[in-house]
């Protein structure tokens, strides 16, 4: 048995789909079948279908075919396709990944071939097949809604290309949430949050496409395009974030699972930089002409999501691992850049600091592109910027010092810390001036509250003591975590020169003439 | 031949508990090595960090030369591991099961139908290929996992309690497919906490309790290793009283006591004693009609190590 060629048994002949499948993902062609023999899909799906068929039948014989029959039959069709791709599909992804856990069958998939990120993609490949049979399904009633009139083409075009990205990424974020524990409870819990997150999204679809069958002018409009291309990019980010996180929770644990994470959400800087750019190009008096005040917008928006999921990477054990150690690069220069993209808390907090100010400086430079003069350039905005930055870096290093007080303080409880403190530093003082009987208006007026003092910055200036609060709150930052990301980054060198010496070593040892690479 | 599997002074804690601590043994290829110990004792903890599913705190193991920890494809690669327990797929048959894994190790094509024919045949599953897995019986599911494991031909086996809950007619089948294994050069570690489960079929026996080895090395060895002395049946034709007195001058006995119409002898190791212990008894005229080693066998070396007691 060792060689593969058969000795007793003579395989049979392949098929066509059997030669097909070779080309697909293996999780997507078990999927497939498992899907396909099973209950769940076979029930779903044919109830959907004949449901659709027979309400199609009844609302023709009931309502004829005129006009506005065709907006209604059109509804009552994308309805019945919604809550199928956005709904089933997405909510069976989450029990397929769930049940690899119930089974306990992870650690033989993860032993395979199989790379972690093949197992997430042929999950949400084969939620992307399920949702084009419901498509192929529905798509002959479309289309004679279609003909019935009243309906316009390039709504239905965008409608479905929608629904079809929307079922993609749901599915996505579906199974990233199932990778999040193996508990029973716990993904019971996520179940019903699911249910609820789809239902919303499905209610809010279709009371969009509403909308647009009624108005179907609006699509052409360009705000709209742009609009949409804004709104995409966010949810294709967030998709992305979500099938790295999935992976990085297959991967080993001594993989690296944060630098890919961290790569994601560099990238999140030049997608709202575009955005920018693109909403400067386009916009006529939809955001003003202020620059600073469209650039503030991005800001908040990008800066917001670094600082959650830097949150993500400042609880990370600061050591790196043994497997991590082997993968930084041997020059110098190389492995100092790198280092904030590489694991661990206070590289969690270089991280923050070096996306945060890459992102400021980049959309400063977009208003000098587009016209601003340097002057303009150190207004409300660009300040309004670096007081999020700091508080952002404040926020993130406050709980350091609770992280070492036992061993027991997990990843996970470091997040939690970091979180609880950035609510008490907003709700605390607010609850205490309420209780001390001052007006609720003003209880969230406090240098605790980063919104309140970058409103106050960007409209009428820094209240009084602002500065020197702010410039307080930094330095006791850094007297906390200097010394963290100062050995972070150490850490990273030295393994670096270890990797150089050993490359040396090899180098001169094989080939004697060979330099060895410095 | 070198070791296919080399744990090199592993350590593995959860919390304050120290499941594994400092373990090391290997094995060669063409071997069956049973790891052994009480529920609890670390295996499990063990073989895991050995799949390359759990890392160990300290040390190191290599399979076929190649770490788990900084090289794990490849040791994967090397390697077949069976859990404790695993779920059947649901809707899916035998066949289909052994597809899919076939086609997650990278087989593609005839390639793949012959493997899979192949491990099907050699595990006897030839008239349940079509049933689905959840209508299995236990000794079936086990072979299925089995020929699962061997799907990408790996050299070296880690089965953890593959034996527990088999009847012994499937406990048999399991012994004689592990047998075929270790024909083809292949290394098995296998566990139980059921000596029996082991004793017929490991060419040697790693111990383990509290996360520490208690003995290593064939059944043989360890009973050299950690009993000093040999014990020796003798019945004669005369009264067992007058015999145990006669022994009982002998240089070299230990100890004895009656049993069975006869006398245990517990004698120091070397056959030239025992070889003058019969000596003595014949010519004393005691006529020895029973004169046999008693073998100790593993279930004996398991309570004495586990026990601590080393005479
Ligand atoms: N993931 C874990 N978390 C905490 N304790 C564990 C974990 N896995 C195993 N243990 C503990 O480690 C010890 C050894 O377990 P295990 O290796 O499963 O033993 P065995 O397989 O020999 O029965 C047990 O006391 C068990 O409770
Ligand atoms: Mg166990």
């Amino acid at each position: 048995m060792s060689s593969h060629d058969s000795i007793g048994a003579v395989p049979p002949k392949m098929g066509f789909l059997e030669r097909l499948s070779e080309r697909f993902n293996p999780i997507l062609v078990k999927e497939v079948r498992q899907a396909l023999r099973g209950n769940y899909f076979r029930w779903t799906f044919w109830l959907t279908v004949s449901g659709g068929t027979v309400a199609a039948i009844g609302h023709i014989a009931l309502a004829g075919a005129d006009r506005s029959n065709g907006q209604q039959f059109f509804m009552l069709m994308f309805t019945c396709l919604a809550i199928a791709a956005l709904g089933l599909v997405p909510f069976f992804a989450f029990i397929a990944m769930g049940n690899e856990w119930d089974e306990n069958t992870y650690d033989l998939l993860c032993l395979s071939d199989l790379k972690p990120r093949h197992i997430i993609a042929g999950k949400v490949y084969s939620s992307g097949i399920q949702t084009l049979l419901y498509f192929s399904a529905f798509g002959p009633f479309l289309i004679f809604a279609f003909l019935l009139q009243g309906v316009d083409l390039g709504v239905v075009a965008f409608l479905l290309l929608l629904t079809l990205m929307l079922s993609v990424i749901l599915s996505t974020l579906a199974v990233m949430l199932s990778t999040t524990t193996t508990k029973r409870f716990a993904r019971m819990f996520f179940q019903a949050a699911i249910a609820a997150g789809l239902s919303i999204v499905i209610s809010v679809l279709i009371s969009i496409a509403g909308e647009m069958i009624r108005s179907p002018q609006t699509i052409y409009e360009p705000e709209f395009a742009l609009g949409m291309t804004l709104v995409s990019s966010i949810v294709i980010w967030i998709a992305a974030f979500a099938f790295v996180q999935a992976i990085g929770r297959l991967a080993h644990p001594e993989e690296n699972s944060s630098t890919p994470a961290r790569t994601i959400a560099l990238i999140g800087v030049p997608v709202a930089v575009a955005g920018m750019a693109a909403t400067c190009l386009s916009a006529h008096g939809m955001f003003g002409s202020n620059r600073g005040d469209l650039a503030t917008i991005f800001f908040m928006f990008a800066g917001s999501v670094l600082f959650m999921v830097s949150i993500g990477f400042a609880g990370e054990a600061e050591r790196l691992g043994r497997r991590v150690r082997m993968t930084i690069p041997t020059k110098r220069w190389a492995a100092f850049l790198v280092t904030p993209m590489l694991p661990g808390g206070a590289r969690g907090l270089a991280f923050f600091l070096m996306t945060s100010f890459l992102l400021a400086g980049s959309l400063t430079a977009t208003r000098f592109i587009f016209g601003d003069r340097l002057s303009d350039l150190l207004d409300s905005s660009t300040l309004g910027m670096l007081v999020a930055i700091a508080y952002g870096f404040t926020y993130l290093t406050l709980p350091r010092p609770l992280f070492r007080v036992s061993k027991k303080v997990t990843p996970a409880a470091r997040r939690m810390l970091i979180v609880v403190l950035f609510a008490g530093g907003v709700f605390l003082p607010a609850i205490i001036t309420a209780l001390l009987g001052g007006s609720p208006m003003g209880a969230f007026e406090h240098f605790g509250n980063p919104p309140w003092v970058l409103y106050e910055i960007m409209n009428s200036g820094f209240p009084s003591g602002a500065v020197e609060t702010i410039l307080g709150f930094v330095a006791i930052g850094i007297l906390i975590s200097a010394r963290a990301i100062w050995r972070s980054y150490s850490e990273v060198m030295h393994f670096s020169a270890v990797a150089r010496d050993r490359a040396r070593a090899t180098s001169s040892g094989v080939t004697a003439n060979v330099d060895a690479t410095e | 031949m070198s070791a296919i599997l080399e744990v090199r002074g592993i350590s593995r804690s959860f919390g304050e508990l120290k499941a594994v601590d400092e373990v090391s043994f290997s094995i060669e290829a063409g071997s069956i090595v049973g790891f052994i110990g009480p529920n609890g004792a670390g295996k499990t903890t063990t073989m895991r960090i050995c799949a390359t599913l759990d890392l160990p705190d300290d040390g190191d193991v290599f399979v076929n030369g190649h770490s788990v920890i900084e090289d794990a494809r490849t040791a994967r690669r090397a390697m077949g591991f069976m859990p404790d327990s695993y779920g059947a797929y649901s809707n899916t048959t035998v066949s289909e099961y052994l597809d899919f894994y076939a086609r997650a190790y990278g087989l593609r094509g005839r390639q793949r139908q012959s493997t899979v024919a192949e491990v099907i045949d050699f595990t006897a599953l030839t008239a349940s290929v079509g049933k689905e897995m959840g209508s299995l019986s236990k000794g079936m599911r086990q072979r299925l996992c089995l020929a699962k494991t061997m799907l990408h031909d790996p050299e070296l086996f880690i089965l953890d309690e593959p034996a527990a809950g088999l009847d012994p007619r499937a406990r048999v089948e399991l012994r004689e497919l592990l047998k075929a294994l270790t024909e083809a050069g292949k290394g098995v570690l296998i566990s139980s906490h059921i000596l029996t489960e082991l004793s017929e079929m490991c060419d040697a026996v790693v111990v383990i309790e509290d996360g520490k080895i208690r003995a290593h090395g064939t059944v043989d060895d360890i009973v050299q290793g950690i009993v000093q002395h040999i014990s020796i049946f003798v019945r004669t034709l005369g009264e067992a009283v007058a015999t145990e007195r006669k022994i009982l001058e002998v240089p070299g006995v230990l100890g004895t006591r009656q049993i069975r119409g006869g006398v245990v002898v517990d004698f120091e190791r070397g056959d030239e004693g025992i070889a003058h212990l019969l000596k003595v008894l014949v010519e004393s005229g005691m006529k020895p009609v029973e004169f046999a080693t008693e073998r100790m066998d593993l279930e004996d070396v398991f309570m004495s190590v586990t026990e601590g007691i080393v005479q």
